[in-house]
């Protein structure tokens, strides 16, 4: 049976949602981009009524939320600020290795820790030297006699580095083997040896934060291995299949923000004695621009749908991925477009969509990575 | 949609999860459908921002104060100073555990309606559902009904429905799966 309704949970979602980005996270997100500078007020609120951690299971004290309600969450913050809710959203992925690997004491700590406190959470597998390719991260983790790890290494762009309070943390016993030797590891942000480097000063999504992390000599103890070495590749590949249709919702959040305002610009902007909406080729990329929104949130929807009913479908996840981000760049290059020479300045939001919008096509996976993740399920 | 067909969805359960596969589930429409008025002011009163169900425990002001419900209609009631709690009815669960689930809400209702009061995000409202025990063992809402308007579906969120998604339901038996329908509002003097 196929059924598109949302429930009266999902609406009352959604309503929360909306809210909460007109009212908390649009207002202050020009000022948040300008400044380069994630609002933490924002993330305590949206954690205080259940809006950040949306997966975490009801039975460690979380909102327990399914991955649709998690993408309609998204969808409706990444409306008032994609920057914002990337930051917020980056939680999902440090705690998604949690949920999937981690030991019942590990869930209870890790889990316990995010529900009773605002903190903010990192996952870390880019590198200065790998980004794209996962399994030629260079991290160094030694294991010790007492089945503790010691860590060394670099890690780049990681979301939400300066704020965190533990990382996830991917490094290898021997870069030689490749994914083989990979192994995940929780690291708090006061293990001695961590530290954090310069907040990068970004194109777009400015509001979140972003930052390499240097490990040097970081002791982790035995209660902190996520994943052993050998295990923790497809840990971090399978949390990318998790949290990939959270990409494609801040897509479909990004497009609908460009879609209103170019609607909202279109219908006050005369040119040859009448609004720009009424020339046809106007009409024409707001169609184009209505028709990605729908297209991505169908498969966004998919691909969390098939994540709640426990069916594994990494093609819907890459491809919501994928084409959202490519749409959402569309949607805002044309939404700049419509705004002629005001889409070019920044006292129109179009411009900062524009920004934010390409990082879509190159975090958790570039616009290139998600094609050979698609052709490699239709290859076989 | 007409009230009499909202009223079907919301006690008769149907379009969500069914309490017990393969059993026929319109006695319990009947059952379950006593507090009527609730649900017709909510499905009806849209318009109207201060909606409120009304019972002698459960007060109100406004267009709805004119229609009364009979106490007899909840099987159970649990009053704090923020809010107030009624039990619709309960299936295959005992009637002292459905009382226990019904205080235990009240409870965390009345402990979030003052924490987000300090934050003055308290707003008037009222919220129908029916819980059932998921598959974890912890309460999973199949149906809901928020009253409108404000930041009312940010309160019930937050003070009924998470709340209750981490309580533990008791287990489900040969017999069934326990579920509970219950009524509150908050938030009103
Ligand atoms: C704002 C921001 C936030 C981020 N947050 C995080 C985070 O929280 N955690 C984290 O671990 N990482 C994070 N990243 C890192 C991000 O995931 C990587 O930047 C991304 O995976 C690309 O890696 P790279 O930058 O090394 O590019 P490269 O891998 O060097 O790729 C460069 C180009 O080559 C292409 N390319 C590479 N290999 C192939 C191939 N085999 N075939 C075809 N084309 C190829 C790529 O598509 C790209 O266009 C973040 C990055 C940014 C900019």
């Amino acid at each position: 049976m196929i059924d598109f309704e949302l429930t009266e949970e999902q609406k009352a979602l959604i309503d929360t949602a909306r809210r909460f980005a007109k009212e908390r996270i649009i207002p202050i997100a020009a000022e948040c981009d300008r400044k380069s500078e994630f609002p933490r007020d924002v993330f305590k609120a949206a954690w205080e009524i259940g809006l950040a951690n949306p997966t975490l299971p009801a039975e460690y004290g979380g909102p327990g939320l399914g991955d649709l309600d998690s993408a309609l969450i998204t969808e409706e913050l990444s409306y008032g600020c994609s920057g914002i809710d990337t930051s917020i959203t980056a939680n999902t992925l440090g705690l998604t290795p949690i949920k999937l690997a981690g030991s019942e004491a590990q869930k209870k700590k890790y889990f316990g820790w995010l529900t009773s406190e605002p903190i903010q959470v990192s996952y870390a597998t880019t590198e200065p030297g790998a980004g794209s390719d996962v399994a030629g991260l260079q991290c160094r983790a030694v294991k010790q006699s007492d089945g503790s790890y010691v860590l060394t290494g670099t890690k780049a762009w990681i979301t939400n580095a300066t704020l965190a309070s533990f990382f996830i943390i991917f490094a290898t016993e021997n870069p030689e083997l490749r994914h083989k030797g990979i192994g995940a590891f929780i690291v708090h942000r006061d293990a001695a040896g961590l530290t954090v480097g310069k907040h990068e000063d970004k194109l777009g999504q400015r509001a979140s934060d972003t930052a390499q992390v240097m490990l040097d000599g970081v002791h982790v103890p035995a209660a902190q291995v996520l994943a052993p070495p050998g295990h923790g590749f497809k840990v971090a590949m399978e949390t990318f299949n998790q949290t990939r249709p959270d990409i494609g919702a801040i897509a479909v959040g990004v497009m609908r923000r460009c879609l209103d305002e170019s609607v909202a610009y279109a219908k006050e902007r005369k040119t040859f004695g009448t609004a720009i909406a009424n020339h046809q080729l106007v009409q024409a990329m707001l169609a184009e621009m209505a028709i990605r929104i729908h297209a991505t949130r169908l498969l966004v929807h998919k691909a969390a749908w098939s994540l709640d009913k426990g069916i594994r479908d990494p093609l819907t996840s890459s491809i919501a991925k994928a084409y959202g981000a490519d749409a959402a760049m569309q949607s805002a290059l044309d939404a700049v477009q419509i705004f002629g020479g005001n889409g070019y300045v920044k006292e129109y939001p179009v411009e900062k969509l524009m920004r934010d919008a390409k990082i879509l096509q190159i975090y958790e996976g570039t616009a290139q990575v998600q094609r050979l993740v698609i052709a490699k399920q239709i290859l076989g | 949609m007409p009230p009499a067909r909202q009223l079907r969805l919301l006690f008769g359960i149907s379009g969500a999860r069914p309490v017990q596969p393969g059993r026929a589930r319109r006695p319990r429409v009947v059952a379950w459908a006593a507090p009527a008025v609730w649900l017709l002011t909510l499905s009806c009163g849209a318009a109207s921002r201060d909606f409120v169900p009304v019972t002698r425990d459960v007060r109100s002001k406004g267009a709805a104060a004119s229609v009364a419900v009979d106490r007899r209609d909840y099987v159970y009631i649990a009053r704090r100073p923020h809010g107030v709690v009624g039990l619709v009815g309960a299936h295959f669960m005992t009637a002292e555990a459905a009382a226990r689930s019904v205080d235990r809400i009240a409870d965390e209702l009345e402990t979030c309606a003052r924490r987000v009061e300090q934050r003055r995000e308290l707003a008037p409202g009222a919220i129908q559902l029916v819980a059932i025990t998921g598959s974890r063992g912890m309460g999973e809402i199949t149906d809901m009904k928020i009253a409108p308007g404000g930041p009312v579906a940010a309160n019930a969120l937050e003070c009924i429905v998470a709340p209750l998604r981490a309580s533990p339901f008791p287990a489900a038996t040969s017999a069934g799966i326990p579920a509970l329908a219950i009524e509150a509002t908050w938030g009103r003097e």
